[in-house]
Order: structure tokens, then sequence, then C-alpha cells
């Protein structure tokens, strides 16, 4: 029994390193895992960029879309998004006076 | 109409569309555009906002017939709007006519998206059910957008002192139990003028036993054929005046017209027809005046005195017991409830001479 304590332990330090390297490696591909953007579009702005922007007449860049043949919904669908990017239209016809 | 944001007006209920049979298209198959960019201004390049109508029309695909009507439709072509100037104007002056129209009147088309899946252009749209398809166009979202400030408020009794229609206060009826699909979609519609060509609705459709020869309402065997049903049976409604049209500088089209007023007058029936065929009608004051369109050109309506400012009418706050018919007195020999010549301006009693009550009807 004697003579097993070191490989037991040899086997321990093993699985806790090969655990470790396991780990390593799939935090650093969660780090990479952005979409990447299609060609020809620009790189996506956070909402809070978006509202920012949207603010300052340049609302030129979209929410995060995911990959699909059509991603008209992924923005018509989010009201959050929908909701920073918005500008209210001026009445046009606020000099109009009386009952049309 | 309660105002909607403008993030409402263009989001999309996934949910809901999904169960319409409209989404086994694409958007970009209708709407155009780019639908596989992220960037804004290129995934919206080429897009059609509105696909429903001319020069797109994509439901024609499918609803070919009620497409190809709907096209000849009073809420399609407007044509109410060509009767009601050419018949006071010259042929020169259509063009400029047609400018203002532009302008000022066509926002008022219907299309098909603009009653089954947004709110009407004319109140700056706005999707109704998040795209899902709306069957049966909403009265106070769709129909009322555009006929607010005379039909809606007397229909649900929003002008103060009047009381609203019987047939949404007490039968809670929409605009479609009496205006059905077939009618708005412009199906066996003739004429350039809502009140040309088949009458519809009519109000014998429902109330044909009382209104039949034999009717146990003496009133109307007397009056059937001569009395539009309105006269007796309608209280005070929104007249207009002086309206006046103008873009600014910055070319925003814009109205003006003077401030409205409640009446009553019953007048003659300048065009009795076998579909009309009422010696008496109601009038209302329609807004027009000679300088209306002055912005456009000097003197566009030449022939004002051609057609009368007080028109037949239709108000929509129905009652069966009115102050004119609660007795024959009420309105035989009552002066104050027809067009006499002293209730018309002066300068309008020319074009208005075919309407104008000289002998105020006394009883027999």
């Amino acid at each position: 029994m004697k003579s097993l304590k070191p490989i037991g332990l040899l086997l321990v330090v093993m699985i806790i390193l090969a655990a470790f390297g396991a780990y390593a490696e799939w935090s650093g591909l969660l780090k990479n895992d952005s979409p990447t953007p299609a060609s020809g579009t620009q790189t996506p702005l956070p909402i809070a960029e978006v509202a920012e922007a949207a603010a300052t007449d340049l609302p030129a860049t979209l929410p995060p879309t995911a990959p699909a043949e059509e991603s008209c919904l992924t923005c018509h669908t989010d009201q959050e998004a929908l909701q920073a990017m918005a500008q209210e239209e001026e009445a046009a016809e606020s000099l109009s006076s009386g009952e049309g | 109409m309660p105002p909607v944001e403008a993030w409402e007006k263009v989001f999309v209920n996934a949910e809901a569309l999904a169960e319409d049979v409209h989404a086994s298209t694409t958007c970009t198959e209708c709407h155009g555009g780019n639908g596989t960019s992220t960037d804004l201004a290129q995934a919206h390049d080429g897009l059609v906002v509105d696909p429903s109508q001319a020069p797109v029309n994509v439901c024609g695909a499918c609803h070919a017939p009620i497409q190809e009507a709907h096209e000849n439709s009073l809420h399609v072509t407007l044509a109410g709007y060509d009767t009601a100037l050419y018949e006071r104007s010259i042929p020169e002056n259509h063009p400029a006519l047609e400018e203002a129209e532009a302008n000022h009147c066509n926002n008022c088309h219907a299309s098909c998206g603009q009653c089954h899946v947004s709110q009407p252009a004319a109140v700056q749209g706005g999707l109704l059910e998040g795209h899902a398809f709306v069957e049966t166009p909403p009265m106070s979202r769709t129909c009322t957008g555009c006929h607010g400030s005379r039909i809606r408020n007397e229909y649900s009794g929003r002008n103060e002192g009047y009381p609203g229609d019987v047939h949404l206060s007490q039968a809670r009826m929409n605009c479609v139990d009496c205006h059905g699909a077939d009618e708005m979609h412009g199906e066996n519609v003739e004429g350039n003028h809502r009140y040309e060509g088949a009458r519809e609705p009519m109000c014998e459709s429902c109330h044909a036993e009382v209104m039949s020869a034999d009717s146990s309402i003496q009133q109307h065997t007397i009056h059937g054929d001569t009395v539009q049903c309105q006269v007796c049976h309608s209280v005070s409604y929104k007249n207009c005046s002086n309206c006046h049209v103008e873009q600014n500088e910055e070319g925003i089209a814009f109205f003006q017209t003077d401030e409205s007023w409640m009446d009553f007058r019953i007048g003659l029936n300048p065009n009795p027809t076998p579909e009309r065929p009422w010696l008496w009608v109601l009038l209302r004051h329609v807004p027009v005046s000679p300088t209306s369109f002055d912005f456009y050109g000097e003197d566009l309506l030449p022939n004002f005195d051609n057609r009368p400012t007080w028109l037949p009418t239709t108000p929509h706050n129905i009652q069966r017991i009115t102050p004119q018919n609660e007795s024959c007195e009420n309105c035989h020999g009552n002066a104050a409830l027809f067009l006499t010549v002293d209730a018309v301006l002066p300068e309008e009693q020319q074009a208005n001479e075919p309407v104008i009550v000289h002998d105020v009807p006394q009883l027999p």
C-alpha cells in the first residue's frame, strides 16, 4: 500500500492540471466567441452607444444581430433598441389651424 | 386617437405575426430593402414602407379581385376632390389644383395596409397589432383616424350638447357593421363622388319593415320617397368654412379654416336620382371658398358658383326621436330648420340657389 501513495498523488495532480487546462482553453474560447461581422458591415455598437448615436443624429449602426438570412425582425422585435434609436417626427400639420 | 410613439409604430410582434399566414413571406419580399445588412442605412435602402399601394400593390398577388376593385374606390382615387374642385374650375387650372391636392389631400389615400396593418398615413401611421394582419379594421384607429372631426365626433357624441348615434350608444355598432367590406373595397361602386351611384349603406337594409309602403309609422308612408331619412332622424352637426391651404418656407403643407359651428339645415336636393330621389335633404356647409387655393395660383376656382357650398350630407348622429320629429309643427313652418336665403352668405347665394328653400313647407 505504501508504494502506491506516490502514484495516487501523481494521478490527482494530473487530473487537476488537465481540468485547469480544459477550463483555460474553454474560457479563452468564450472570450473570442463574438460573431464575425458579415463582410461590408460595421462593428455593432452596444445599445447605450446606439442611443447616444441616435441622440446625435448618427444612428448608423444597428444593435448586434444573430446571423440569419434576414435580420429585419432582430431589430423590429427589440423594443429597447427601437426606443433607443427612435426619433420623434415633427408633425407635418403643426402649422394648421381649425378642423380638417 | 391615442398617440403612438415613434418606436411603437415599427415594433413588430413576432409571436402574433408568426401565426399569420402572411408570415410565410419574408419581410423584404414585400418591403424591399436589404434584409441581410445590419447597417441601418443599408438595411433600409430601397425600403417600401407601404407595399400595399401603387406601384407595388403586393396584396393583389393573392387578393387580385379585391385589389382591382379597390384601385377604383374613392378611398384610392380620391375622385370626390376632383369632382368638387373641377366643377368650380376650368381645365387650364387643373394642374395647379392637382399640385395642391398632392400636397394637401393625397395623404388621405387609404391603401389595404392602412386599414388592415397600420393606422392611416394621414395620422402618421403606426402598426396596429405589431404587423399582424387585422381582418376587420379597428374603428377608432383606422376609420375615425381620417373621418374624425365630423363623423367620429357625431357618432360618439363628442359634440357638446348633442347625443351620439344610437347605433353606437345602444347597439355598439362599429363602422363596418354598416359600411361593409364590399363598399370599402370599392366593389360595385360607381361614380366620382360618394353620393353618386349605388347608395351604400342603406337604412332600409336593416329597417325594411318600418320603411315599407304599408309601414305602421304614418310619417314613413307620407314622407318615404320625398324626405331623406336623416332629415327626421339626425340632430345638429358640424359645419366648416373658409379653408385655405399653403406651404411654409420649408415646403410643409398646412391649412387654416375658420371656426366650425353646429347647425342643422334642411334644403332642396340639388341632384335627385333614382338612388336618391328625395326632395328634401340635410345640407352641410363645406369649407371651400373662392380663394382656398390662391397659394397655388390666382383665381383657380373661377366657376365657384357652379356648385353649392351647402351640400347634401349624412350626419352620423341618428336618433329615433329628435326635436324636429316630435310633432308635425316642429318641422312644418319652422324656418329655423331650413336653409332659407337669409341663412346663406350674400356672396354664396348664387352658388346655393339650387338648394335654398324659398318656401318653407307648411302643414297641409
